[in-house]
């Protein structure tokens, strides 16, 4: 039970401190890799599975949870992920009145547009990690175009990507 | 909106939708405010950008944003339990297996085309969650602030990116 609490404690630090998916990943190297609990290796196979799966970027702490504690460590990582969300409902409650303001609703729509921008600052350095040749490069133009104009569930996507990534392998 | 219906869209967007938080958000914008109309654009965006100044991940505080506004405090939980228990029990089972995987040359190349995708679902989440604000009339406002978002997200941190951006559009009236 004290592991399982030392744990939530640590996820909960790394979350309770971030404001975007992988802004956790300092806290989690100082408090887990730095103390030998974690090697690097294990952190970067646990940031492949988080982006490899659905839900948050941030998800790839429940991996590291995984890693280092079995299913309880998981729990605790779940927890901890979970718990800070709970706190937009005040935000909501406070603010929620005004939002039909013009004033207001312009501030909404900025930030909307806004965390557009900031998104791409995380977007672009895994694009960047993701090309090494000009099939990546399809992929990304396809999914994006794919992602706009058509329904189709992002999970088949996702699975045709890895069948052609494999069927050029192949044929080189 | 019977709170079974609100569960359904959420465990889709939550668990068939890949790419990270902003794919995942683009799916339930296209579904709850384009094709269902159980919130206006307005009270969508009221959700995310207060999930976007709630430290922790913000999808999860944007999903219990959503169900709160839909449904009270029980569509909140219901929201947050539904989006966020599939994909973390998904998460922990490949991490199981993931040294065998990474191990075998033929998945390592699926998972790199896989990655290429999840990058490009996220680009085109970007422009979905954009695009509505985009088409008011207010093209170079809205130009002007995705770039005041991507530089300074180079330099401060993403709170003060967003309270930049607020400030902006509280002040940069619609003349």
């Amino acid at each position: 039970m004290t592991e399982f609490l030392l744990l939530y404690l640590v996820f909960l630090k790394a979350t309770l401190s971030s404001f975007s998916g992988m802004t956790a990943l300092p806290i989690l190297r100082e408090e887990l890799v730095a103390t030998h609990r974690l090697t690097d290796r294990q952190l970067n196979t646990a940031i492949v599975v988080g982006r490899l799966t659905p839900g948050p970027k941030g998800g790839y702490i429940v991996s590291v949870g995984q890693t280092i504690g079995g299913w309880r460590g998981a729990t605790a990582a779940w927890l901890a992920m979970v718990t800070p969300a709970l706190l937009v409902l005040p935000l909501l409650y406070w603010l929620g009145r005004h939002a039909k303001t013009p004033a207001v609703k312009r501030s909404l729509d900025a930030v909307m547009l806004g965390s557009a921008g900031l998104s791409l600052t995380a977007v672009l350095p895994l694009a960047r990690d993701a090309i090494d040749g000009p099939m990546p490069v399809f992929l990304i133009a396809a999914a994006t175009l794919l992602f706009i104009l058509s329904k189709v569930e992002t999970v088949w996507l996702i699975l045709a990507g890895g069948v052609l990534m494999l069927g050029v392998k192949m044929l080189n | 909106m019977y709170l079974g219906d609100l569960a359904r869209v959420m465990l889709r967007a939550g668990t068939l939708t890949f790419g990270g938080g902003n794919p995942t958000t683009a799916a339930l914008q296209r579904e709850m405010v384009e094709e269902r109309h159980w919130l206006s654009g307005t009270e969508f965006a009221l959700a995310y950008t207060l999930s976007r100044i709630t430290p922790g991940t913000n999808l999860f505080a944007c999903c219990s944003a959503l169900g709160y506004l839909l449904r009270g405090w029980s569509g909140a939980l219901t929201c947050l339990l539904i989006a966020s228990v599939p994909s973390s029990l998904i998460t922990a089972l490949l991490t199981l297996g993931m040294d065998r995987i990474l191990a075998w040359p033929a998945a390592v190349a699926m998972m790199h085309g896989a990655i290429a995708v999840a990058v490009g679902l996220s680009f085109g989440s970007l422009w979905t969650l954009a695009a509505p604000y985009l088409q008011q009339g207010a093209i170079v406002r809205g130009v002007a602030l995705i770039a005041l978002g991507f530089g300074l997200g180079y330099v401060v941190s993403p709170i003060w990116v967003l309270a930049a951006c607020a400030a902006a559009g509280y002040f940069w009236s619609q003349a």
